[in-house]
């Protein structure tokens, strides 16, 4: 009943006319970048964090959220078409989308996968309109101490996402940190780590350094490794190409389904996301398959499982966000920079202090899934055209978008110089084996980690042991610190076991 | 072709950040850790460097990441970006933003792209004029040109 109406009040503030054409100029650009190479979600949705500043929060979530997954669908099209994918979370479609391409069933792959990625997002729009009031009876028991600890399993969790060593995720959690608390202290007044420089008294804004760590930094990565542009082997030529037959559903509607479950539920794990569901939901089609030999060679059921399975995992992936306050990926790290930036904190309380931010969300995502499909089967022609654009003009224009992106934050040309020196930072960092996201998504929790954590030891007169003295906190600390100990002790066992015969 | 970062890169960037903590470290010790029975403005800065002082020295000796190696052209084109992201920052104070974009988008197009000069020239030009139009003029950002407000009478 609560959900019902929660999606009531959703449905009417997704619907309003502002609402609908952001959430179409979302979709539509998300699908653009996930076609494009070398530029991702987060780097698109960081630079159009200065736009988002004077939307209302709900708006600015829908659009971005939008972008989100329309890149997700937008990255299968490169999968299908070039075997490239355009995104990490369609690296499996490449697998048996390219080859139903080389078959001259291009159309068939885009299709289902577009099909697929629509009832993936419907079937998730309605387990998160499940999911979100439960977590909402929970907030009444998060305060300050409880909601520290939280950060610091959301920050353990970052550190479990990154795809290099944990130690230098660590190493680039603390950096975060300490980046976090440039600018004036919000207790005493006194400023930190400013070096005079009046620009940083405010602290570095998440929108500069995300453009820089992701935008310039993902242009040094292009400029240094740079690949040959691939041929497109197939482009479908009309409609009807891309429309599945009988045959292609009957074979596709399970791994579809079983793609939408296992997606939801992987999705709101911080850390799986989309492109473990996406490995999921392939290997499972290839376990129930009555003959898996065909995997590899052109199946539909391996390009519609995975398809369904991230749209899913990307969708469902807003639950912890919005309802813990914990990004559980780098493109809700910067998401949730632009709510703190419009004054919203999210968190257990937002489900019920803001219930047009979160249902408005949740239901934007039914229409957004809806201009999806109705923007890529007739136009899927449109986006493949982008695949020709070539790198050399592509890198120099996205520098420029940078640029304005950075100094329209403040309207200072000093936040363009620090986006240019965190993307050669985070360029260095990325050669180096140092992953920018934990560091990112630190940044972007240290605020909230440092107001909580001094609320907690005032309201424990300065003693920490009133973190012991709440189970749902110690609760959460013992699970971040299991968590931070678990790859040590099977590093541990796994020798053991080698050592003994 | 994927292969292992020099040692010594790696490495230098560990310490470097090892380097950054330490710093911290001592600064925020400065601005204080604790008054009147509660966190001062210091203490979480002072635990993040900790952490990263710690954290970065250890990661000195971890085995190299794998990478793709640099050759001459893809520090060519880094030299041109290099360029250009200084003129990105400098041109429009000096000469304005619609000159100074162009001359950074020609540098990078012509420079790190090897475009010819004149595609170079044409797309840098229509670049820069474009982008004024829309984020200055339509969308309001206000994008430094001294030579556009003389035109406008600012």
């Amino acid at each position: 009943m609560e959900s019902m109406q929660g999606i009531l009040i959703g449905l009417s503030s997704a619907a309003s006319p502002t609402n609908l054409l952001f959430c179409f100029i979302g979709v539509a650009l998300g699908t653009a970048v996930g076609v494009l190479p070398g530029l991702g979600p987060t780097a698109t949705i960081s630079l159009l964090l200065p736009i988002t500043f004077k939307m209302e929060p709900a708006t600015a979530v829908i659009m971005l959220a939008g972008i989100y997954y329309g890149a997700m669908y937008g990255g299968s099209i490169t999968s299908i078409l070039i075997r490239v994918p355009g995104e990490a979370a369609s690296v499996i479609t490449c697998i048996d989308g390219y080859e139903m391409a080389r078959q001259g069933r291009a159309g068939k792959a885009l299709g289902i996968s577009a099909f697929a990625s629509f009832i993936a997002g419907i079937i998730s729009v309605f387990g998160m309109a499940l999911v979100g009031p439960l977590l909402a009876s929970a907030s009444y028991h998060f305060g300050p101490v409880e909601i520290s600890a939280l950060v610091v399993l959301g920050l353990i969790m970052v550190v479990m996402i990154s795809s290099q060593s944990s130690l230098r995720a660590l190493a680039m959690v603390a950096l975060g940190l300490l980046l976090s608390t440039v600018g004036q202290d919000f207790v005493t007044g006194g400023e930190r780590f400013t070096f005079g420089i009046d620009t940083l008294i405010d602290g570095l804004g998440v929108a500069v350094l995300a453009i820089g760590l992701f935008g310039i930094s993902e242009i040094l990565v292009l400029a240094a490794e740079r690949k040959e542009q691939r041929t497109i082997i197939a482009s479908p030529t009309n409609m009807r190409e891309l429309l599945p037959d009988r045959n292609d559903w009957r074979a596709a509607t399970g791994p579809i389904l079983r793609g939408s479950i296992l997606g939801f539920f992987l999705g709101l794990l911080p850390g799986a996301g989309a492109l473990v569901a996406s490995f999921a939901s392939y290997v499972l089609e290839k376990k129930v398959a009555i003959d898996p030999s065909r995997f590899g060679k052109g199946a539909i059921e391996g390009v519609a499982g995975p398809e369904a399975a991230n749209n899913a995992a990307a969708q469902s992936a807003f639950i912890p966000l919005l309802s813990l306050g914990i990004p559980p990926n780098a493109v809700m790290g910067v998401v949730l920079g632009a709510l703190m930036i419009q004054g919203v904190a999210p968190g257990p309380k937002l489900v019920t202090d803001r219930p047009d931010i979160f249902w408005g969300v949740i239901a934007s995502m039914l229409f957004g899934n809806l201009i999806l499909i109705i923007l890529n089967v007739p136009l899927v022609r449109v986006f493949v055209s982008l695949l020709r654009m070539p790198t050399s003009l592509l890198a120099p224009i996205i520098l420029l978008f940078c640029t304005i992106g950075a100094y329209s934050a403040n309207n200072s040309m000093v936040d363009v110089a620090i986006a240019m020196g965190c993307g050669v930072i985070g360029y260095g960092l990325r050669r180096n084996g140092f992953d920018p996201v934990p560091l990112l998504i630190a940044f972007v929790l240290g605020g909230i980690l440092e107001k909580t954590v001094r609320q907690a030891l005032l309201i424990g007169y300065g003693s920490p042991s009133i973190y012991l003295n709440r189970p749902i906190a110690l609760g959460l600390l013992l699970a971040a610190g299991a968590m931070l100990c678990f790859p040590l002790v099977r590093k541990a066992i796994n020798r053991r076991l080698s050592i003994s015969p | 072709m994927a292969e292992q970062v020099s040692g010594r890169a790696h490495q230098v960037t560990s310490l470097i950040l090892c380097v950054i903590g330490f710093a911290g470290a001592l600064a925020s010790w400065r601005m204080g850790l604790w008054n009147s029975g509660s966190p001062d403005a210091g203490l979480l800065p002072f635990v993040a460097s900790l952490l990263l002082t710690g954290l970065a020295g250890s990661a000195i000796f971890l085995s190299p990441p794998e990478t793709v190696s640099v050759d001459f052209n893809a520090w060519r084109r880094l030299t041109g970006y290099a360029v250009a992201m200084l003129l990105f920052c400098i041109g429009p104070l000096l000469v304005g933003c619609l000159t100074g974009f162009a001359a950074a988008l020609f540098i990078a197009m012509s420079v790190s792209e090897n475009l010819s000069l004149r595609t170079a020239l044409l797309w840098s030009m229509c670049m820069s004029v474009g982008s004024v139009l829309i984020f200055r003029l339509l969308l309001g950002v206000p994008l430094p040109d001294p030579f556009i407000d003389r035109l406008l009478g600012l």
